[in-house]
């Protein structure tokens, strides 16, 4: 029920109460928050997976220096309670650089995540709204968005882009990902509009603004938010990947510079001792996943009443 | 509860009715039908809730009975009895549909109950809009039919379909080339009416026939079911929320209510002389073409739906007029009065009243009563020993239709 | 048909101005990019001493040719030439076109994504079917559970891992390339065996990633068409079981191959990882060799037939759709 009424009635209850009326649903929504999450185990792990990484992510590099220790005598060690993971081929300790290596893929991820919805759902929205001659052109080039390639395009631009920086590479991620948050968005509003929503706001002489910020986008939050969520894992892939690849210099580490030396520097094909190096930074990805994916599913069931369980 | 002398007496009404309307020759092919105590449950997370409970119904060869209810009464779900296809979560939980020829339906499966659908009982899809595949033109899908049924003569088959689709004033060769988009509503509906009929079923339900349709087509499709009923003698169910539906071709109507049962007689009695609250609401509220639109009046209150039908009790006592202290607890007594039948606490009541007996055995108590209003019927009353029985024992009958009865009868 | 037509003739026009924007983005990210090797090796020479003119003249022996004229210039000739289908020369291999390097690298992206594609698609719905029949079983759960994680993990994590397991812990598969260099290519048994044993995870890898929105997007197309009405009116009237389930398969993968259509669209630019962790040389490979090499005919021309391909599955998958699909063929339905 929280759910519901709050997507239905925030509006409303801006406008008429707006101190206790607000805060007694929000307080109804963590509650229904919490009774989802208890329901299922799994949804708990998935959030606490999900608050794990969070913390690693902006935490985790502050106990560790600059310049991560080596330990020569000890090249592709196995996993030990020293090392964890093992260590590299220099040494260094796996998990040190899995920690480390977080801030810049949970920061791009993040970025990308905000660019992609706010872009997404800004466009998606306009066109819903306005219909027309907007729409087409708007829908046209969102078409041709999601028919050029993702990662060949990636590829190109990495010859003009060098991502040295977290932010650049999100930026990049969400300019190339919009597509399609703003088609999804776009095909909500009209539905919105097909149920009369708009025209009754219209009628009540509500402003634009109104019927924007305080009917259609309370009523699709829910849907955005988890598509943040799902853009965060497609962020996490794609720049892994890129760097894994290795059509980017890296100067800094990260999860993909991990991958990218552990096969094709490190040998980790070749030698069974070499594999904890390759495998920590997959499983880091899995992992994130994982979480991902049980939060998604709580959230469907959160926000989506017809799937809740009795 | 008084069965056995009601089933008797109701058993002889309809039989009075086959008579009437269907013609001999037919009425051997035409199947009765008689649903016993028929229960229908839905698995819910709340538990097995009935959707349909205690139905008893005849079918008597050779007529139309039409079924009338609001959406959730469980009309639609007796229907799918009929063919014992009740969809899960649903299931019959107990009862009976004996068919003449086919035996209990529900004790059916596999491909005995397969065999049954289509080939005895032909069925006619409540959205008959969408009961076609949508990839295969009419054509190769009646062609799937009677390889489905083992039927050797497939040119045969595609004649009978052509024949009975220009019966229905269709170009039988071009609908058999079409997909179902390229059919409106009215030519999809007589498609699915072909299909019901064309491996000559002689049972055939139809589950709201002319939901959906204008009202010329309505029209039409009525008049088909009317006369194919006729030419081709069958048993036919006509399930719908439409009382004009069934002012039109029932010759039997039969009233639900919540899942049960609450009224069925001869269409013209009930409709001319309904005796349960729930009928009278439901005429009254129908808005008549002459005369003032406030005169009608919609039944306060809402249908139950499966979770709000209570458990004991009267189903309709929420929203009754008449309600009385024990529609709380106990079950509606059947009330018969000649062929009709009513399930209420309120009609038995006033049949009492008027009766100097005061039976707790309804079934004679009303059939005495019973005797001023049929004796409109003479005819009817003539072939019914029973109700002639009765008549004597309450010894208050009309001279000239008893004396006449009892002149037959030795 | 003129509705075939009509649709085509939109298509194609759409399909134009794509490649024309996507080659001229990448024409022009390209020239505006610094470190040209051609530019690079002529001021080599030139730091050694060599004149100006003898440099060049150097560069284009090398080369075979060098880009003339001003950027205008050079862009119009581009597009001229691609009318030509010649798309420049490469640099990485000198004195060959860039066209014939794509095609002969191509054949190594086609067969092992067509193979995996098919193979997945295949699979993929044979379980997809069963997953919606026995939905509320265990098995049906079991299997939409696999697709969902096959289709939420990456690529390139799937063929790490396979590559970890088969050829480091269990080395039964060889780790890259296409065949045995003992093989003499051609038509004998020993190469053909050995081209399909160095294929295998290329082609499992592709398949097990695809396989899982494969499957669920089979569950859903079948649990919606059991949902429909004809399917009911189907057993009503006693059909036979194996004509309902044709029923229900038919339309439920009629969606599905307007979705395999699509996804034929990324066999030129779909293997991008798995070419480059098994050491595969197709396309994606290419793509990547040419941005480290620098070499920008190479990496335009590859990008170029890259995204045509999915421009080109594009239009055919609505074709295609028009075409079995009797409601749009006739012009009512939306697609």
């Amino acid at each position: 029920m929280t759910a519901q009424t709050i997507t239905a009635a925030s509006g409303a209850a801006g406008g008429a109460g707006p101190g206790t009326g607000r805060a007694a649903l929000r307080r109804n929504f963590w509650r229904g928050v919490w009774r989802v999450l208890r329901r299922k185990p799994s949804r708990m792990l998935g959030a606490v997976i999900v608050a794990g990484f969070a913390l690693m992510g902006v935490f985790g590099p502050m106990f560790y220096p600059d310049h991560l220790p080596r330990d020569t005598a000890a090249l592709y060690a196995p996993p030990s309670w020293e090392h964890p993971f093992g260590t590299d081929f220099e040494g260094t300790d796996v998990l040190a650089l899995l920690i480390t290596g977080s801030r810049y893929v949970l920061l791009t991820a993040l970025v990308t995540a905000v660019i992609t919805v706010v872009l997404g759902a800004a466009i998606g929205l306009f066109a819903g709204f306005r219909r027309g001659r907007w729409d087409t052109v708007l829908m046209r080039i969102t078409d041709m968005k999601l028919t050029i390639p993702g990662l060949p395009l990636l590829l190109v631009l990495s010859t003009v882009w060098k991502f040295t920086s977290a932010l650049e590479m999100g930026l990049v991620l969400g300019l190339l990902g919009w597509g399609g948050v703003a088609r999804a968005v776009r095909s909500q509003t009209l539905s919105l509009r097909e149920r009369g929503f708009i025209e009754a706001a219209r009628g009540l002489g509500l402003s634009t603004t109104h019927i924007i910020g305080r009917e259609l986008l309370p009523s699709m939050a829910p849907f955005i938010a988890m598509n943040m969520l799902i853009s965060v894992t497609g962020a996490v892939y794609a720049q892994v990947g890129l760097f894994f690849l290795g059509v980017l210099p890296f100067d800094a580490n990260n999860w993909g510079v991990m991958l990218n030396l552990a096969v094709f520097g490190g040998g980790a094909m070749s030698s069974p001792a070499a594999l904890p190096y390759l495998m920590a930074p997959l499983l880091a990805i899995l992992l994130l996943t994982l979480g991902i994916v049980l939060v998604v599913d709580a959230m469907d069931e959160i926000f989506n009443p017809r799937l809740r369980e009795e | 509860m008084p069965t056995t002398e009601n089933t008797a007496a109701r058993n002889a009404g309809n039989a009075g009715n086959a008579g009437k309307t269907a013609n001999v020759a037919n009425a051997t092919k035409a199947p009765g039908v008689r649903v016993d105590g028929l229960t229908v449950v839905y698995r819910t997370p709340a538990g097995e809730l009935p959707a349909v409970r205690g139905i008893d119904l005849e079918l008597p060869a050779g007529t139309i009975t039409g079924v009338v209810g609001e959406s959730g009464s469980g009309k639609s779900t007796l229907a799918l009895s009929l063919l014992n296809a009740v969809q899960p979560p649903g299931r019959i939980s107990a009862g009976s549909v004996e068919i003449d020829g086919l035996g209990d339906v529900v004790k059916l499966s596999g491909e005995d109950l397969r065999k049954a659908r289509g080939r005895h009982i032909g069925y006619v899809f409540q959205a008959a809009q969408n009961s076609l595949n949508p990839l295969k033109t009419v054509g190769k899908q009646l062609l799937d039919l009677g390889r489905s049924h083992e039927i050797e003569d497939l040119r045969g088959l595609v004649r009978d379909a052509k024949d009975l689709l220009g019966r229905m004033g269709l170009d039988g060769a071009r609908v058999l080339d079409s997909h179902q988009h390229e059919l409106s509503g009215g030519m999809r509906q007589r498609v699915g009416i072909m299909l019901a009929l064309v491996l000559n079923a002689h049972l055939v339900v139809l589950d709201e026939p002319t939901t959906a349709l204008d009202m010329i087509t309505q029209a039409n499709i009525l008049r088909i079911v009317r006369e194919v009923h006729a030419e081709r003698g069958l048993t036919t169910l006509v399930i719908t929320h439409d009382l004009g539906v069934v002012a039109e071709v029932a010759d039997r109507l039969a009233v639900m209510y919540g899942g049960r049962l609450v009224e069925q007689g001869p269409t013209r009695d009930v409709l001319s002389a309904p005796r349960h609250p729930y009928t009278q609401g439901l005429l009254r509220a129908i808005p008549r073409l002459l005369g003032d639109i406030g005169e009608a009046r919609a039944l306060p209150g809402r249908p139950p739906t499966l979770g709000t039908v209570p458990a004991r009790g009267c189903v309709f006592r929420e929203r009754c007029a008449l309600r009385m202290d024990v529609c709380e607890t106990e079950e509606p007594p059947i009330v018969v009065r000649g062929p009709s039948i009513t399930a209420c606490h309120a009609v038995a009541a006033a049949d009492a009243g008027t009766d100097t007996g005061a039976d707790t055995t309804a079934g004679t108590a009303t059939a005495g009563a019973d005797a001023v209003p049929d004796a409109a019927h003479p005819a009817e009353t003539a072939d019914e020993p029973e109700s002639a029985g009765a008549v004597g024992a309450a010894g208050a009958g009309e001279p000239a239709g008893v004396q006449g009865t009892r002149g037959e009868q030795p | 048909m003129t509705v075939l037509i009509r649709r085509l003739a939109g298509h194609l026009a759409r399909g134009l101005v794509m490649i024309l924007v996507v080659t001229t983005v990448s024409f022009f990210v390209i020239r505006s990019v610094p470190g040209d090797p051609m530019a690079a090796k002529y001021e080599k020479l030139v730091e050694q001493g060599m004149s100006p003119e003898a440099a060049q003249r150097a560069v284009e022996v090398l080369y075979g040719f060098a880009p003339s004229g001003g950027l205008w210039q050079q862009y119009v000739d581009y597009m001229t030439g691609l009318l030509r289908l010649d798309l420049g020369q490469s640099l990485t291999v000198p004195g060959v076109g860039v066209s014939t390097v794509l095609f002969s690298a191509a054949k190594w992206t086609i067969l092992p994504v067509l193979a995996g594609t098919l193979l997945s698609f295949l699979v993929g719905v044979v379980l997809g079917v069963y997953a919606a029949i026995r939905r509320s079983g265990k098995l049906g759960d079991a299997l939409a559970i696999s697709g969902s994680l096959l289709h939420g993990v990456p690529q390139y994590v799937l063929a790490l891992l396979l590559m970890a397991v088969f050829t480091t812990l269990i080395p039964i598969l060889p780790a890259g390339g296409t065949a045995d260099i003992m093989y003499e290519p051609g038509l004998n048994a020993g190469y053909i065996g050995s081209l399909i044993q160095y294929a295998t995870l290329p082609v499992l890898t592709y398949a097990l990633a695809s396989y899982g929105g494969w499957i669920l997007a089979m569950k859903s197309s079948v649990v919606t068409v059991l949902g429909d009405d004809f399917i009911l009116a189907a057993e009503l009237r006693g059909m036979k079981r194996g004509i309902v389930f044709r029923y229900i398969a038919r339309n439920a993968i009629l969606p599905l191959f307007t979705i395999l259509a699509l996804s034929l669209g990324m066999l030129f630019g779909g293997a991008i990882f798995i070419e480059r962790i098994f050491n595969y040389p197709g396309l994606g490979l290419m793509l990547i060799d040419s941005i480290t090499n620098r070499d920008y005919a190479l990496m335009g021309g590859a990008f170029l037939l890259i995204t045509g391909a999915i421009i080109v599955a594009n239009i055919v998958a609505d074709l295609f759709y028009t075409v079995i699909d009797p409601r749009v063929r006739s012009g009512e339905g939306a697609p």
